[in-house]
Protein backbone atom coordinates (compact mmCIF):
# COMPACT_ATOMS: atom_id res chain seq x y z
CA UNK A 1 0.00 0.00 0.00
CA UNK A 2 3.12 2.48 1.02
CA UNK A 3 4.25 1.77 -2.27
CA UNK A 4 0.87 2.55 -4.10
CA UNK A 5 0.56 5.80 -1.88
CA UNK A 6 4.36 6.78 -3.08
CA UNK A 7 3.40 5.89 -6.76
CA UNK A 8 0.20 7.89 -6.60
CA UNK A 9 2.29 10.76 -5.12
CA UNK A 10 5.35 11.06 -7.69
CA UNK A 11 2.70 10.34 -10.30
CA UNK A 12 0.57 13.80 -9.01
CA UNK A 13 3.98 15.40 -8.41
CA UNK A 14 4.84 15.28 -12.19
CA UNK A 15 1.79 15.71 -13.80
CA UNK A 16 1.73 19.23 -11.41
CA UNK A 17 4.82 20.16 -12.46
CA UNK A 18 4.55 19.73 -16.21
CA UNK A 19 1.21 21.36 -15.76
CA UNK A 20 2.63 24.21 -13.75
CA UNK A 21 5.80 24.50 -15.91
CA UNK A 22 2.80 24.57 -19.25
CA UNK A 23 1.13 27.20 -17.66
CA UNK A 24 4.09 29.56 -16.36
CA UNK A 25 6.32 29.55 -19.90
CA UNK A 26 3.28 28.69 -22.45
CA UNK A 27 1.52 32.17 -21.74
CA UNK A 28 -1.05 29.65 -19.82
CA UNK A 29 -0.98 32.52 -16.82
CA UNK A 30 -2.34 35.08 -18.83
CA UNK A 31 -4.95 33.09 -20.41
CA UNK A 32 -6.25 32.07 -17.34
CA UNK A 33 -6.26 35.81 -16.16
CA UNK A 34 -8.07 36.28 -19.01
CA UNK A 35 -10.71 34.15 -18.05
CA UNK A 36 -10.95 34.79 -14.94
CA UNK A 37 -11.41 38.45 -15.37
CA UNK A 38 -14.35 37.87 -17.92
CA UNK A 39 -16.11 35.55 -15.92
CA UNK A 40 -16.16 38.10 -12.54
CA UNK A 41 -16.81 40.81 -14.94
CA UNK A 42 -19.85 38.50 -16.51
CA UNK A 43 -20.99 37.23 -13.07
CA UNK A 44 -20.41 40.42 -11.01
CA UNK A 45 -20.24 44.00 -13.17
CA UNK A 46 -23.70 45.00 -11.99
CA UNK A 47 -23.20 44.08 -8.30
CA UNK A 48 -26.43 43.92 -6.22
CA UNK A 49 -28.51 47.08 -6.09
CA UNK A 50 -26.71 49.72 -8.14
CA UNK A 51 -22.86 48.29 -7.61
CA UNK A 52 -20.18 48.23 -10.59
CA UNK A 53 -17.51 46.48 -10.88
CA UNK A 54 -14.49 46.48 -13.59
CA UNK A 55 -11.41 44.61 -13.26
CA UNK A 56 -7.98 46.18 -15.46
CA UNK A 57 -4.87 44.07 -15.69
CA UNK A 58 -1.97 45.49 -13.78
CA UNK A 59 1.14 45.35 -15.48
CA UNK A 60 4.77 45.29 -14.25
CA UNK A 61 4.19 44.55 -10.81
CA UNK A 62 5.24 41.68 -8.68
CA UNK A 63 2.37 40.21 -6.80
CA UNK A 64 -0.63 41.63 -8.36
CA UNK A 65 -2.00 40.83 -11.78
CA UNK A 66 -5.69 42.51 -11.72
CA UNK A 67 -7.60 45.94 -9.94
CA UNK A 68 -10.96 45.91 -8.88
CA UNK A 69 -12.08 48.94 -9.47
CA UNK A 70 -15.64 49.50 -7.73
CA UNK A 71 -18.07 52.15 -7.98
CA UNK A 72 -21.89 52.56 -7.61
CA UNK A 73 -24.70 54.59 -9.51
CA UNK A 74 -25.85 55.84 -6.50
CA UNK A 75 -22.18 57.01 -5.79
CA UNK A 76 -22.47 58.86 -9.44
CA UNK A 77 -26.19 60.01 -8.67
CA UNK A 78 -24.83 61.74 -5.65
CA UNK A 79 -22.04 63.31 -7.50
CA UNK A 80 -23.63 64.34 -10.20
CA UNK A 81 -26.03 65.84 -7.98
CA UNK A 82 -24.22 68.00 -5.78
CA UNK A 83 -22.10 69.28 -9.08
CA UNK A 84 -25.37 70.49 -10.49
CA UNK A 85 -26.39 72.07 -7.45
CA UNK A 86 -22.98 73.61 -7.83
CA UNK A 87 -23.38 74.86 -11.75
CA UNK A 88 -21.06 71.77 -12.72
CA UNK A 89 -21.73 70.03 -16.08
CA UNK A 90 -19.06 67.54 -14.95
CA UNK A 91 -17.75 66.06 -11.28
CA UNK A 92 -14.95 63.37 -10.49
CA UNK A 93 -15.74 60.64 -8.13
CA UNK A 94 -13.34 58.56 -6.09
CA UNK A 95 -13.57 54.70 -6.73
CA UNK A 96 -12.38 51.92 -4.48
CA UNK A 97 -9.50 49.93 -5.90
CA UNK A 98 -7.80 46.92 -4.80
CA UNK A 99 -5.42 44.60 -6.57
CA UNK A 100 -5.64 40.89 -6.42
CA UNK A 101 -3.59 37.81 -7.49
CA UNK A 102 -5.21 35.89 -10.39
CA UNK A 103 -2.89 32.96 -9.87
CA UNK A 104 -3.11 32.37 -6.20
CA UNK A 105 -7.24 33.64 -6.29
CA UNK A 106 -8.10 30.75 -8.98
CA UNK A 107 -6.08 29.52 -11.25
CA UNK A 108 -3.69 27.43 -9.19
CA UNK A 109 -6.77 25.34 -7.72
CA UNK A 110 -7.65 24.85 -11.37
CA UNK A 111 -4.10 23.05 -11.81
CA UNK A 112 -3.99 21.70 -8.48
CA UNK A 113 -7.28 19.90 -9.42
CA UNK A 114 -6.95 19.00 -13.09
CA UNK A 115 -3.55 17.24 -11.51
CA UNK A 116 -5.25 15.23 -8.51
CA UNK A 117 -7.84 14.49 -11.38
CA UNK A 118 -5.04 13.24 -13.58
CA UNK A 119 -3.40 10.94 -11.03
CA UNK A 120 -5.74 9.19 -9.80
CA UNK A 121 -6.09 5.86 -10.64
CA UNK A 122 -9.47 5.67 -12.39
CA UNK A 123 -10.74 4.68 -15.50
CA UNK A 124 -10.22 7.83 -18.52
CA UNK A 125 -14.52 8.18 -18.85
CA UNK A 126 -14.68 8.83 -15.04
CA UNK A 127 -11.77 10.84 -15.03
CA UNK A 128 -13.62 13.00 -17.75
CA UNK A 129 -16.66 12.90 -15.75
CA UNK A 130 -15.55 13.43 -12.36
CA UNK A 131 -13.08 16.61 -13.68
CA UNK A 132 -16.29 17.82 -15.19
CA UNK A 133 -18.49 18.05 -11.79
CA UNK A 134 -15.25 19.06 -9.86
CA UNK A 135 -14.71 21.98 -12.41
CA UNK A 136 -18.40 23.31 -12.26
CA UNK A 137 -17.76 23.19 -8.18
CA UNK A 138 -14.55 24.87 -8.28
CA UNK A 139 -15.81 27.30 -10.31
CA UNK A 140 -19.22 28.46 -7.72
CA UNK A 141 -16.31 28.30 -5.27
CA UNK A 142 -14.10 31.06 -6.80
CA UNK A 143 -16.72 32.95 -7.95
CA UNK A 144 -18.27 33.07 -4.45
CA UNK A 145 -14.88 33.89 -3.09
CA UNK A 146 -14.36 36.85 -5.02
CA UNK A 147 -18.05 37.72 -4.85
CA UNK A 148 -17.44 37.92 -0.97
CA UNK A 149 -14.60 40.39 -1.73
CA UNK A 150 -16.84 42.40 -3.58
CA UNK A 151 -19.02 42.37 -0.90
CA UNK A 152 -17.11 43.25 1.78
CA UNK A 153 -15.64 45.70 0.49
CA UNK A 154 -19.07 47.22 -1.08
CA UNK A 155 -20.34 47.14 2.43
CA UNK A 156 -17.10 48.72 4.36
CA UNK A 157 -17.63 51.88 2.14
CA UNK A 158 -21.43 51.83 2.34
CA UNK A 159 -21.73 55.25 3.13
CA UNK A 160 -19.67 56.23 -0.29
CA UNK A 161 -21.62 53.14 -2.67
CA UNK A 162 -24.88 52.22 -0.73
CA UNK A 163 -24.44 48.60 -1.97
CA UNK A 164 -23.98 45.97 0.72
CA UNK A 165 -24.72 45.81 4.23
CA UNK A 166 -24.36 48.78 6.44
CA UNK A 167 -25.00 46.91 9.91
CA UNK A 168 -21.48 46.54 11.57
CA UNK A 169 -21.97 43.16 13.04
CA UNK A 170 -22.94 42.09 9.69
CA UNK A 171 -19.74 43.67 8.48
CA UNK A 172 -17.80 42.11 10.92
CA UNK A 173 -18.82 38.56 9.99
CA UNK A 174 -18.29 39.06 6.64
CA UNK A 175 -14.74 40.23 7.52
CA UNK A 176 -14.35 37.19 9.54
CA UNK A 177 -15.68 34.90 6.88
CA UNK A 178 -13.16 36.79 4.46
CA UNK A 179 -10.15 35.98 6.67
CA UNK A 180 -11.10 32.32 6.35
CA UNK A 181 -11.44 32.05 2.66
CA UNK A 182 -9.15 34.54 1.24
CA UNK A 183 -6.00 32.55 1.98
CA UNK A 184 -4.72 30.29 -0.62
CA UNK A 185 -4.41 27.07 1.87
CA UNK A 186 -8.40 27.32 2.36
CA UNK A 187 -8.78 27.22 -1.53
CA UNK A 188 -6.24 24.22 -1.86
CA UNK A 189 -8.39 22.50 0.70
CA UNK A 190 -11.47 23.06 -0.96
CA UNK A 191 -10.24 21.57 -4.20
CA UNK A 192 -9.14 18.23 -1.85
CA UNK A 193 -12.51 17.97 -0.07
CA UNK A 194 -13.80 18.25 -4.21
CA UNK A 195 -11.66 15.39 -5.58
CA UNK A 196 -12.78 13.55 -2.41
CA UNK A 197 -16.47 14.02 -2.89
CA UNK A 198 -15.95 13.68 -6.72
CA UNK A 199 -12.87 10.99 -7.48
CA UNK A 200 -12.09 9.08 -3.80
CA UNK A 201 -14.77 6.84 -4.32
CA UNK A 202 -14.35 5.47 -7.59
CA UNK A 203 -10.41 3.96 -7.29
CA UNK A 204 -10.26 0.51 -7.68
CA UNK A 205 -8.12 -0.62 -4.84
CA UNK A 206 -6.43 -3.88 -5.35
CA UNK A 207 -6.51 -6.38 -2.12
CA UNK A 208 -3.21 -5.86 -0.67
CA UNK A 209 -4.69 -1.96 -0.46
CA UNK A 210 -7.10 -2.15 1.99
CA UNK A 211 -7.45 1.50 2.67
CA UNK A 212 -10.73 2.17 0.64
CA UNK A 213 -12.34 -1.13 2.33
CA UNK A 214 -11.21 -0.36 5.97
CA UNK A 215 -12.94 3.53 5.18
CA UNK B 1 -56.48 2.40 -9.68
CA UNK B 2 -54.45 3.78 -7.83
CA UNK B 3 -52.70 7.19 -8.72
CA UNK B 4 -49.38 7.95 -7.32
CA UNK B 5 -48.35 11.30 -6.74
CA UNK B 6 -45.17 11.83 -8.08
CA UNK B 7 -42.10 12.66 -5.58
CA UNK B 8 -41.73 16.27 -5.13
CA UNK B 9 -38.36 18.06 -5.15
CA UNK B 10 -37.79 17.66 -1.06
CA UNK B 11 -38.56 14.12 -1.20
CA UNK B 12 -36.33 13.65 -3.95
CA UNK B 13 -33.43 15.79 -2.05
CA UNK B 14 -34.13 13.92 0.93
CA UNK B 15 -33.72 10.47 -1.00
CA UNK B 16 -30.65 11.91 -2.43
CA UNK B 17 -29.06 12.80 0.88
CA UNK B 18 -29.98 9.67 2.68
CA UNK B 19 -28.15 7.73 -0.53
CA UNK B 20 -25.21 10.27 0.22
CA UNK B 21 -25.22 10.28 3.67
CA UNK B 22 -25.11 5.91 4.01
CA UNK B 23 -21.49 6.15 2.08
CA UNK B 24 -19.26 5.68 5.43
CA UNK B 25 -16.51 7.82 3.44
CA UNK B 26 -19.20 10.19 3.05
CA UNK B 27 -20.53 10.44 6.08
CA UNK B 28 -16.68 10.60 7.83
CA UNK B 29 -15.70 13.45 5.01
CA UNK B 30 -19.17 15.54 6.37
CA UNK B 31 -17.65 14.79 10.00
CA UNK B 32 -14.35 16.30 8.65
CA UNK B 33 -15.49 19.46 7.19
CA UNK B 34 -17.78 20.20 10.60
CA UNK B 35 -14.40 20.14 12.66
CA UNK B 36 -12.28 22.23 9.87
CA UNK B 37 -14.90 24.90 10.35
CA UNK B 38 -14.81 24.61 13.77
CA UNK B 39 -11.03 25.20 13.12
CA UNK B 40 -11.06 27.75 11.07
CA UNK B 41 -13.51 29.83 12.97
CA UNK B 42 -11.28 29.21 15.98
CA UNK B 43 -7.94 30.10 14.04
CA UNK B 44 -9.50 33.36 12.40
CA UNK B 45 -10.56 34.57 15.88
CA UNK B 46 -8.08 37.61 17.38
CA UNK B 47 -6.87 35.51 20.19
CA UNK B 48 -5.93 32.59 18.29
CA UNK B 49 -4.23 35.24 15.89
CA UNK B 50 -2.71 37.37 17.95
CA UNK B 51 -1.53 34.88 20.95
CA UNK B 52 -1.07 31.30 18.88
CA UNK B 53 -0.19 32.29 15.49
CA UNK B 54 2.43 34.86 16.27
CA UNK B 55 4.09 32.26 18.93
CA UNK B 56 3.77 28.94 16.31
CA UNK B 57 5.82 31.56 13.64
CA UNK B 58 7.81 32.92 16.77
CA UNK B 59 9.07 28.87 17.42
CA UNK B 60 9.49 27.90 13.79
CA UNK B 61 11.87 30.98 13.02
CA UNK B 62 13.75 30.41 16.23
CA UNK B 63 14.24 26.26 15.07
CA UNK B 64 14.59 27.85 11.02
CA UNK B 65 17.87 30.14 12.17
CA UNK B 66 19.48 27.76 14.42
CA UNK B 67 19.22 25.04 11.62
CA UNK B 68 19.98 27.65 8.78
CA UNK B 69 23.30 28.91 11.51
CA UNK B 70 24.12 25.22 11.88
CA UNK B 71 24.02 24.66 7.51
CA UNK B 72 26.66 27.77 7.42
CA UNK B 73 24.33 30.71 6.92
CA UNK B 74 24.67 33.45 9.35
CA UNK B 75 20.93 34.33 10.13
CA UNK B 76 19.21 36.52 13.19
CA UNK B 77 15.46 35.58 14.55
CA UNK B 78 13.37 38.34 15.36
CA UNK B 79 10.15 37.91 16.57
CA UNK B 80 8.66 35.95 13.18
CA UNK B 81 11.62 37.02 10.89
CA UNK B 82 14.80 35.13 10.07
CA UNK B 83 17.07 37.89 8.90
CA UNK B 84 20.74 37.93 7.52
CA UNK B 85 22.00 40.96 4.96
CA UNK B 86 21.80 39.08 1.98
CA UNK B 87 17.61 38.11 2.52
CA UNK B 88 14.95 37.74 5.06
CA UNK B 89 11.50 35.76 5.76
CA UNK B 90 9.33 36.22 7.77
CA UNK B 91 6.91 33.35 8.73
CA UNK B 92 3.48 34.90 8.30
CA UNK B 93 0.00 33.26 8.31
CA UNK B 94 -0.43 30.25 6.07
CA UNK B 95 3.95 29.60 6.09
CA UNK B 96 3.26 28.41 9.81
CA UNK B 97 1.83 24.99 8.76
CA UNK B 98 -1.12 25.16 11.23
CA UNK B 99 -3.80 24.39 8.92
CA UNK B 100 -2.21 21.98 7.42
CA UNK B 101 -1.78 20.61 11.01
CA UNK B 102 -5.35 20.93 11.50
CA UNK B 103 -6.55 19.00 8.31
CA UNK B 104 -4.12 15.77 9.57
CA UNK B 105 -5.53 16.07 12.91
CA UNK B 106 -8.93 16.40 12.05
CA UNK B 107 -8.66 13.66 10.08
CA UNK B 108 -7.20 11.22 12.39
CA UNK B 109 -9.74 12.89 15.16
CA UNK B 110 -12.93 11.52 12.72
CA UNK B 111 -11.34 8.56 11.56
CA UNK B 112 -12.57 5.02 13.12
CA UNK B 113 -9.50 4.04 15.27
CA UNK B 114 -8.33 2.79 18.76
CA UNK B 115 -7.38 5.86 21.22
CA UNK B 116 -3.76 4.27 21.18
CA UNK B 117 -3.60 4.21 17.33
CA UNK B 118 -4.89 7.75 17.58
CA UNK B 119 -2.48 9.03 19.77
CA UNK B 120 0.42 7.40 17.78
CA UNK B 121 -0.92 8.66 14.44
CA UNK B 122 -0.88 12.28 15.90
CA UNK B 123 2.56 11.90 17.37
CA UNK B 124 4.10 10.47 14.63
CA UNK B 125 1.82 12.67 11.69
CA UNK B 126 2.47 16.23 13.94
CA UNK B 127 6.42 15.01 13.94
CA UNK B 128 6.47 14.72 10.53
CA UNK B 129 4.16 17.76 9.62
CA UNK B 130 6.74 20.28 12.03
CA UNK B 131 9.98 18.65 10.46
CA UNK B 132 8.28 19.28 6.72
CA UNK B 133 7.90 22.95 7.77
CA UNK B 134 11.15 23.62 9.00
CA UNK B 135 12.40 22.13 5.56
CA UNK B 136 10.05 24.39 3.55
CA UNK B 137 11.40 27.42 5.49
CA UNK B 138 15.14 26.27 5.36
CA UNK B 139 15.00 25.43 1.57
CA UNK B 140 13.06 28.95 0.59
CA UNK B 141 15.36 31.04 2.88
CA UNK B 142 18.00 28.96 0.62
CA UNK B 143 16.21 29.78 -2.90
CA UNK B 144 15.95 33.65 -1.52
CA UNK B 145 19.96 33.47 -1.56
CA UNK B 146 21.00 31.54 -4.11
CA UNK B 147 18.12 31.80 -6.93
CA UNK B 148 16.10 34.94 -5.62
CA UNK B 149 13.96 34.97 -9.03
CA UNK B 150 12.30 31.54 -8.22
CA UNK B 151 11.05 32.45 -4.72
CA UNK B 152 7.62 33.25 -5.32
CA UNK B 153 6.84 30.60 -7.66
CA UNK B 154 8.66 28.33 -4.89
CA UNK B 155 6.46 29.63 -1.77
CA UNK B 156 3.33 30.06 -3.30
CA UNK B 157 3.29 27.17 -5.99
CA UNK B 158 5.51 24.31 -5.10
CA UNK B 159 5.75 24.25 -1.38
CA UNK B 160 1.85 24.91 -0.93
CA UNK B 161 0.66 22.20 -3.02
CA UNK B 162 3.78 20.24 -1.93
CA UNK B 163 2.56 20.93 2.28
CA UNK B 164 -1.13 19.57 1.66
CA UNK B 165 -0.10 17.12 -0.73
CA UNK B 166 2.63 15.39 1.83
CA UNK B 167 -0.05 16.34 4.28
CA UNK B 168 -2.68 13.48 2.71
CA UNK B 169 0.17 11.12 2.13
CA UNK B 170 0.72 11.16 5.53
CA UNK B 171 -2.64 10.59 6.68
CA UNK B 172 -3.36 7.71 3.83
CA UNK B 173 0.10 5.95 5.59
CA UNK B 174 -1.44 5.78 9.34
CA UNK B 175 -4.87 4.27 8.00
CA UNK B 176 -2.79 2.01 5.98
CA UNK B 177 -0.68 1.13 9.24
CA UNK B 178 -4.25 0.78 10.76
CA UNK B 179 -5.19 -1.96 8.16
CA UNK B 180 -1.29 -3.43 8.45
CA UNK B 181 -2.41 -4.05 12.22
CA UNK B 182 -5.83 -5.34 11.92
CA UNK B 183 -4.95 -7.85 9.47
CA UNK B 184 -1.85 -8.80 11.51
CA UNK B 185 -4.28 -9.02 14.71
CA UNK B 186 -6.78 -11.83 12.11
Amino acid sequence: MQHFILKSLGLFLGIYLLLFSLVTWGNGKDFMRNTYQKSIEMVYSNFGNGGEVVLKPLRNQKHYDLEFVMTSKQQKNKALDKARKQGLKKTKITPIKFPLNSWTTSSMFFIFLFALILATPIRWKEKVLSFLIAFSILVLFVLFKTGFSVLLKFSTYYERFEVGFANETIIYLLNYLHNIIIYPYFGLLVVVLIWFFTCFSKIQFSEKNVIAKSI
Amino acid sequence: MSITKPPTIFHRLKAMWLRFSQTLVNRLLLKFIGLMALFYLLWASPIFQTTIVPFIAKLYAQTGSFLLNILGYPVSCHQDLITSQQFSIGIQNGCDGIEGMAIYLCAVAIYPALLSQKFKGLLWGSLFLILLNLIRIVSLYIIGVHIPSIFDVMHESIWQILFIVLTLAALFVWVDSLNKATLSKR
